[in-house]
């Protein structure tokens, strides 16, 4: 399954190339020459050049509490142009730069000359801006300490050649109505659920990218999701959330009206129990997170840090600069990031991609072995002692590159099944004399510091907390967040399971929201610590919910 | 064609009323907030007003012969009003800080317990915000002791409006090919270096009902075509023209002569790049054409709708509004009574007329945003300014609505009519100016009959040029000679003071009708977002005694490095 994709799409293109010629890439091509050629008769010309077009059809549909709240479908395209003068070594990016977004407006329909126009006019703007960026970033080379950092800029490529055919995208817009109508309407009946959304979207996105490295990628990939999310208020005020996620790259990859059902009437029942749940108390000691926690935890935690670009700034705290083969975890883990990974068990991941967004191709990349670290996630952007990318480049449309995670994968070498896990746990929680141990079954995100300026904490905030008392008892608690730093943390991990869960989601960080997943077996940590979460101060309604106000009236 | 109007007074619910789900449920949510919605120890409502507006809207947007973006979609919005207080004193006309409380999206389908629902919840946020703002308004007042001049809202008997509208269907392909048939014509000029036509389409229903016992229900098509252009001149001077159409239907676009139009402007743009400059020029100015409508449009109207100025709670803001609005010479309000144009002329707003000499009229409304019926108001009569354009808030020369008001507390003109009494022809308004311009030994006089972009507001102007760069772009204008012929120039005109009307040597004989949309910027002066208003400006040519102009000034970038595609030839599709 994993290697198909790969063996088959060159044959595909081939046969693609020979019977549609992709006047778009040629156009984007042909201007891109022609702009360079001029272009190189200038005092200080570009010393790269890319473009990068992404058309995208969203089709989006979404319900509260079963009533339709929007309805939508929208065509886009977007340009991004990477334009450096310089050299490799010091060029117009130097110290960060502004968005690559085009400021025009773009065709989205394919006829040469509108496209070229549009390209050789932000061509012009953002040689003209570059201009400007090499002159400051020359000053300032003058004026400023030496940086620690002396890796250049930017690093070469291969002239890539991918050709996708774009793909296939069916999603039946007034069926997916009729669904998000139906899967919300599960929520009613109940005046104290404060939201229940029910989304749908449809997506087919399809990248062309070619660049004075000669490369010239196309990629076409449909994405599918259901979002449903549901809040709840306690009598204290605290309002608490669940958030239920499918992605899939399948128009029927998405579950079915029995499954989506049952989700939802679990999410009714959380809720109603979450309401009534005692609120949990400041607590250090034993804990072991789901798979689906411990994957958020890493992507969070770990997985933020190992994202190269960050270790250029100097205000970056760069917690694994100087760790290159040293341990950093315990000696039964490894972490892998996987963008060639389509799946796991089944499931869908959507950190996969063939190329990144600046054309190189994305490949597995071992960030530790046995515990042990090995490199970071690189984009174009080199840093001292890595000075190649690994395909890990990234963006959201309109933002500037920068290395991000795809698919992070801990894997873990020495497994105990789930009963055994919880099993240990009662063991270090007697040990340790405490009165019970908590349990994460599920963490909607969280947030960590990476820069000097602050403490290196992190903070993560869990949806589902149990506790776990010594006779086997569980007891669900809410209001807490899980809070500490993140080499402490790591070095706690005593036992791993031996079901791994995929967390799916969409990761906001310097260069935008790109989509990532992260796959992690249930994890037990020796000590963990929680806080109490800050609570909203907003009174409730006045009146009651009209129909509940209807229903006391009869 | 006048559209079926029903307006009845009184508590009878119009037949759309009393099916629809949508009116069901904010009645009900109405009654049951008026009656037991109350925090201990603080005022409880005494007016609550609901708007829902479903939206069928769209944008179709084109350059070159290709479509840039084509979007079209329904939206359902609920916007809440909560006065607590009393007429006299309550929660508005006073500036707290807080934004105010955000449009809230309402379910597309309808569903009764869901919109309940949701109008629950927002009422209950404003009924909070409403509660706080008063507590702040009150301890204002304490610290200045000073009890409020002027009442903070007016009485209104209630009244029960159906605007019903023959649904329109939205042909999509045919928008589409339109957008890319009018912005296919720059397609052969490399030296535009921009050029964009885009259609915004909005069906609105709108149902209104307030605690006082007003319904009013409606449909009005909002139909926005503008096509713009971008270029250089030689010396590196920005150029940009554009032009609006602008309808209540899809009947006030043909394609012949929008293509005959975007010709013009292309033609224009070619000319003016390669015009000379005009140094300087203080002297008579002709308006003709549409600078004409938007001279009212831009300066005078806004100067003859009602202002209050909201308490803040630092009388310094209040002060500083008050300076700009004087320094910027933006109201005409307390010139009441006085003169503020030639006595021949007559400034009346009509919302009632939906066509005038076959044309449509796109201000046409039969009840206000404040569920005020629409009626006609004599502004200016024989040069003397006999009433301004009011809202239910009154102000110190506005004691009741005149039903202007285009959202609540802001008010704008509907259908505008200048007349005036003593008119001259095209020619002998040319012998005018040529007369004046003579007496000033000035060899020439000027016409100006659009102003782009550029706007004649002064204070629009300083808001926009915080906005965009391209306000110092320069205007056509045409120096007239003796012997008759015209020379284009370029210029930047100095916005007109609203003092200038006052000044206004002659009128001509054929007023022009223009639909225009326009900031209301006063919202934004007074702490409100900025909304765009709908009217027609019914302006016969204008001619002014003094206007200034001088030699466009502001950024020049450099020229594009790379030849335009076009310029070498990149083969041209077929989609032309």
């Amino acid at each position: 399954m994993r290697f198909l994709p790969l063996l088959v799409l060159p044959l595909l293109a081939l046969a693609e190339e020979k019977s549609a010629p992709d006047t778009v890439l040629e156009t984007m091509n042909n201007e891109l020459i022609r702009s360079l050629g001029s272009l190189k008769r200038q005092p200080v010309p570009p010393y790269f050049l890319s473009y990068q077009l992404t058309d995208n059809r969203a089709v989006s549909v979404t319900s509260s509490f079963g009533a339709l709240t929007q309805s939508n479908d929208q065509r886009t395209r977007l340009l991004d142009i990477d334009l450096r003068v310089g050299d490799y070594k010091l060029d117009s990016t130097h110290g960060g730069r502004p968005g690559t977004a085009a400021a025009g407006a773009i065709p989205i329909e394919d006829d040469p000359a509108a496209l070229a126009v549009s390209l050789w006019l932000e061509t012009d703007r953002q040689f003209k801006e570059a201009l400007q960026l090499y002159e400051a970033v020359k000053t300032n080379q003058d004026i400023k300490l030496a940086q620690e950092d002396k890796s250049p800029d930017f690093s070469p490529a291969l002239a890539e050649k991918h050709l996708e055919p774009i793909a296939p995208f069916s999603f039946d817009r007034a069926a997916w109505e009729e669904k998000v109508r139906k899967y919300g309407r599960a929520f009613r009946g109940h005046p104290d659920i404060l939201s229940a959304d029910v989304t749908a979207i449809g997506e087919i996105e399809t990248r062309r990218y070619v660049s004075s490295d000669r490369a010239a990628i196309r990629m076409s990939m449909p994405f599918y999701r259901l979002l449903i999310s549901a809040s709840i208020r306690a009598a204290d005020g605290e309002v608490m959330g669940l958030n239920r996620t499918f992605m899939s790259f399948h128009p029927g990859g998405l579950p079915s009206d029995e499954e989506v059902l049952r989700t939802v009437s679990g999410m009714v029942d959380m809720l109603l129990a979450l309401q009534k749940a005692p609120v949990g108390e400041p607590y250090t000691g034993p804990a072991i997170l789901s798979g689906r926690s411990a994957a958020v935890f890493f992507h969070e935690i770990f997985g933020h840090r190992v994202e190269g670009a960050r270790l250029k700034d100097e205000n970056d705290a760069q917690t694994f600069k100087k760790k290159i083969n040293q341990p950093v975890l315990p000696d039964f883990l490894s972490v892998y990031s996987d963008p060639t990974l389509q799946a796991f068990h089944g499931t869908d991941l959507v950190g996969y991609y063939p190329f990144d967004d600046e054309g190189v191709e994305a490949r597995r990349v071992t960030v530790v072995d046995k515990g042990v670290f090995k490199t970071f996630l690189m984009s174009r952007s080199p840093v001292d002692g890595f000075d190649q990318s690994n395909g890990h480049g990234r963006r959201q449309q309109g933002f500037a590159v920068a290395a991000r995670q795809s698919n992070l994968l801990v894997e873990s070498s020495k497994t105990v099944s789930r009963a055994e896990l919880k099993k240990m746990l009662i063991e270090s929680v007697k040990a340790a004399g405490k009165p019970y141990g908590l349990f994460f079954d599920d963490i909607e995100g969280g947030f960590t510091f990476t820069s000097r300026q602050l403490p290196n904490s992190f903070s993560v905030m869990p949806t589902v907390i149990y506790r776990i008392y010594p006779d086997g008892r569980e007891e669900l608690v809410r209001g807490l967040n899980l809070i500490g730093t993140p080499l402490i943390a790591f070095s706690k991990i005593v036992a791993a399971d031996d079901d791994p869960e995929v967390f799916n989601g969409l990761c906001g960080a310097e260069s935008g929201w790109v989509p990532v997943s992260a796959v992690a077996p249930g994890m037990l940590l020796a000590q963990i610590e929680v806080q109490r979460k800050e609570k909203s101060q907003e009174r409730p309604p006045i009146l009651p919910a009209p129909e509940a106000d209807a229903r006391s009236a009869r | 064609m006048k559209r079926a109007l029903l307006l009845m007074f009184g508590l009878a619910i119009a037949a759309f009323g009393q099916q629809d789900v949508v009116v069901k449920a904010m009645r009900d949510e109405l009654a049951r907030s008026m009656a037991g919605l109350r925090m201990e120890n603080l005022d409880k409502p005494y007016f609550i007003s609901y708007r829902v507006d479903d939206a069928d809207a769209g944008v179709v947007s084109a350059t070159l012969g290709q479509l840039t973006a084509s979007n079209f979609g329904r939206s359902r919005a609920l916007a809440v009003q909560v006065r607590v207080g009393g007429y006299q004193l309550d929660n508005t006309d006073f500036s707290s800080g807080h934004p105010g409380l955000a449009p809230r999206a309402l379910p597309l389908d309808d569903d009764y317990e869901q919109i309940r629902r949701e109008i629950w919840i927002a009422t209950d946020a404003e009924y909070k915000l409403a509660s706080a703002t008063l507590a702040a308004k009150r301890s204002v007042l304490e610290r200045r002791k000073a009890a409020p001049a002027l009442a903070d809202f007016t009485k209104q008997d209630p009244v029960t409006v159906s605007e019903p509208a023959p649904a329109l269907k939205i042909d999509v392909p045919a928008l589409e090919q339109l957008a890319r048939d009018v912005s296919a014509v720059f397609r052969g000029s490399p030296e535009i270096l921009g050029s964009d036509a885009q259609i915004t389409l909005a069906t609105l229903t709108t149902r209104l009902v307030n605690s006082e016992g007003a319904l009013s229900t409606g449909v009005r098509t909002i139909l926005d075509l503008h096509v713009a252009a971008r270029t250089q001149a030689p010396d590196g001077s920005a150029l940009i023209d554009s032009f609006h159409v602008n309808g209540r239907s899809l009947d006030v676009l043909h394609r012949d002569e929008l293509l005959v139009r975007t010709r013009a402007l292309l033609a224009r743009l070619k000319v003016l790049r390669a015009a000379p400059v005009l140094d300087r020029y203080n002297g008579p100015v002709l308006f003709e054409d549409e600078a004409a409508a938007q001279a009212f449009a831009q300066v005078f109207a806004p100067a003859v709708s009602a202002v209050r100025i909201p308490m803040t709670e630092d009388p310094q803001v209040e002060n500083q509004i008050e300076q700009v609005m004087d320094q910027f010479r933006v109201s005409l309000a307390d010139r009441m009574g006085g003169r503020v144009l030639p006595e021949s002329f007559d400034v009346t707003d009509n919302p009632l007329l939906s066509d005038f000499a076959g044309l449509p009229l796109i201000g046409r409304h039969a009840v206000d945003s404040e569920s005020v019926p629409a009626r006609e108001v004599k502004l200016v009569e024989g040069g003397m300014l006999k009433a301004l354009l009011a809202t239910r808030t009154p102000t110190a020369q506005t004691a009741a609505s005149t039903g202007s008001a285009y959202s609540p507390g802001m008010a704008a003109a509907s259908n505008l009519f200048v007349t005036a009494r003593q008119s001259k022809t095209a020619a002998e308004l040319r012998q005018e100016l040529l007369r004046m311009a003579k007496q000033r030994g000035l060899g020439y006089g000027i016409v100006v009959r659009h102003v782009g972009e550029v706007g004649l507001n002064a204070l629009m102007r300083m808001a926009l040029g915080r906005m965009s760069a391209d306000t110092g772009s320069a205007i056509a204008a045409y120096k007239v000679f003796e012997d008759g012929h015209e020379e284009l120039v370029r210029a930047q005109i100095s916005p007109l003071p609203v003092s200038a009307f006052k000044d206004i040597v002659a009128a001509g004989d054929k007023p022009g009708v223009y639909n225009i949309g326009s900031l209301l910027f006063m919202g934004s002066l007074t702490g409100g977002a900025p909304a765009m208003a709908w009217s027609t400006y019914i302006v016969p040519p204008l001619l002014f005694e003094e206007v200034s102009l001088k030699a466009p000034s502001g950024p020049s970038p450099t020229a594009p490095v790379v030849a335009s595609p076009l310029d070498i030839g990149v083969p041209i599709g077929s989609s032309n």
